[in-house]
């Protein structure tokens, strides 16, 4: 769960005193991560730079109200996931999300991962289509879980949810996401228990 | 394709991760430098940055409250110096009270929720008293606080056991709400005729505040004070449970409102 917590609670430790330079280094660590979260829930690079430059700001003023030893990069995405998804909203994009696959194509001897096999790109852009087709929650959830790789406890603090209900909640959305696809392309196995979304 | 119910993760969930490593990101733009400029002209704008801002707020706090101190009992000003210290809490005097509110004007609580409901919406495990003839509360409220966190209310309607309170027009209103994360500092304005006394809550220090009713306050993440000038509080007990702070109003009197304190348990 911490990520390098030595290091990263001293930083934060002398950036909630006002040292700049500190905080200046845990926004080197973590713009990869806040910048690729606000991209991926905005579909859009402009918003995602100014939501991930506004939320390094407002953590920066958060920080003496930081848990000190409390996992940083959870606690940063949830501020960077609200001003996402603020963002959006201001602007008044209802209409689907628009993120796109890069064009990898495996070469003639390379060997594909069970996944890959499993999955053409046709699969794949479907897929893609329709995760921006589901609402911010169910967007969200999805994007901490599978495209950020947070752990249930990480994904519950930036969801501001209680560490239990993040199961049934992405079980929820997985049932609204197998909905949305069109029948004859994912497979809908009931493996996660939730079954379709009602 | 293959239809057989495959083990966790399921198909779908391998595909949504193999997806993920294939969404096209743009490079992340170098961020360090406008952070630091929008710092610094805010700052320029705003006063000096977080630590010596909330040290400043919290010695104007405490000026205000030692100002006032002639008010306080001793065992009060004694209360004053750890007050600081209760995560999110704090009393100080100001100026005159305004107007009570109506009770009959509907307290501003929030969005009217479900038990259920709630325990989703809040990121800690919500405590419900366990006193006789208490239990369920009669209605429940999520408010969204000052920076991004969210508080719970639990409204217990006036009946025979349970007389109106002055603040609340209702038998009795617990409200919960995250202070670890600190993303809330409530206050309250003290004015005269408040009693503050330190009292305990199982190993918590708490605080049981009786007397005139007094003012709501909020900090929000840049320190600056917010009134909620929608209504006034009445006798109040403040205390901490684990991460989280409770503040329990009611007409009960400190004994009672003590020993339902007590009771209260999370599922």
């Amino acid at each position: 769960m911490g990520d390098r917590p030595l290091d990263d609670a001293e930083l934060i430790e002398r950036a909630a005193g006002g040292d700049m330079h500190a905080y200046e280094g845990l926004v080197g660590s973590y713009q990869g991560i806040a910048h690729r979260t606000a991209y991926l829930l905005t579909g859009s690079s402009a918003d995602a730079e100014d939501a991930a430059q506004e939320a390094f700001v407002k953590a920066f003023y958060a920080l003496p109200r930081f848990r000190p030893g409390a996992p940083f990069r959870p606690w940063l995405l949830k501020i960077v996931a609200r001003e996402a998804i603020s963002r959006r909203r201001v602007a008044g994009r209802t209409e689907r999300l628009n993120l796109r696959l890069t064009e990898v194509r495996l070469s003639g001897g390379a060997v594909p991962s069970p996944e890959a096999a499993a999955l053409r790109d046709e699969d794949r852009r479907e897929l893609l289509a329709a995760v921006g087709r589901l609402g911010e929650r169910d967007r969200l959830i999805i994007t901490c879980r599978y495209w950020l790789d947070l752990s249930e406890a990480e994904t519950a603090e930036v969801l501001g949810c209680a560490r239990g209900t993040v199961k049934s909640r992405l079980s929820r959305a997985l049932g609204r996401l197998r909905a949305a696809m069109p029948a004859d392309r994912i497979d809908s196995p009931t493996a996660t228990g939730g079954g379709p979304g009602q | 394709m293959n239809r057989r119910p495959g083990p966790l993760p399921s198909q779908l969930e391998r595909a949504l991760s193999d997806v993920g490593t294939k969404i096209q990101v743009p490079r992340a733009p170098d961020l360090a430098a406008s952070v630091r400029s929008r710092l610094e002209s805010q700052t320029a704008r705003r006063g000096p940055i977080p630590a010596p801002r909330l040290a400043l707020v919290a010695a104007v706090l405490l000026i205000a409250v030692l100002g006032g101190a002639f008010l306080f009992s001793s065992s009060a000003r004694e209360a004053v110096a750890g007050w600081l210290g209760i995560r999110g809490v704090d009393i100080v005097e100001d100026a005159p009270t305004p107007a009570p509110t109506h009770p009959d004007a509907g307290l501003p609580l929030g969005r009217r929720s479900s038990l259920e409901e709630a325990r989703k919406l809040v990121p800690f495990e919500i405590a419900l008293p366990a006193a006789p003839g208490l239990g369920r509360p009669d209605e429940v409220y999520v408010a969204e606080t000052a920076y991004g966190g969210r508080s719970v209310s639990l409204v217990y309607r006036a009946d025979h056991s349970l007389p109106s309170a002055a603040g609340t027009g209702v038998g009795l209103l617990v409200t919960e709400f995250e202070a670890g994360l600190r993303d809330d500092l409530m206050q309250k304005v003290r004015t005269a005729g408040v009693e503050v006394e330190p009292v305990r809550v199982g190993t918590s220090s708490a605080y049981w505040i009786s007397g005139e009713p007094h003012l709501v306050l909020l900090l929000d993440p840049s320190g600056n004070v917010i009134e909620d000038r929608t209504r006034l509080a009445g006798d109040t007990l403040l205390w901490e449970r684990g991460r989280v702070s409770l503040r329990l109003e009611s007409g009960l009197g400190k004994g009672r409102a003590l020993r339902i304190a007590r009771s209260m348990r999370a599922p």
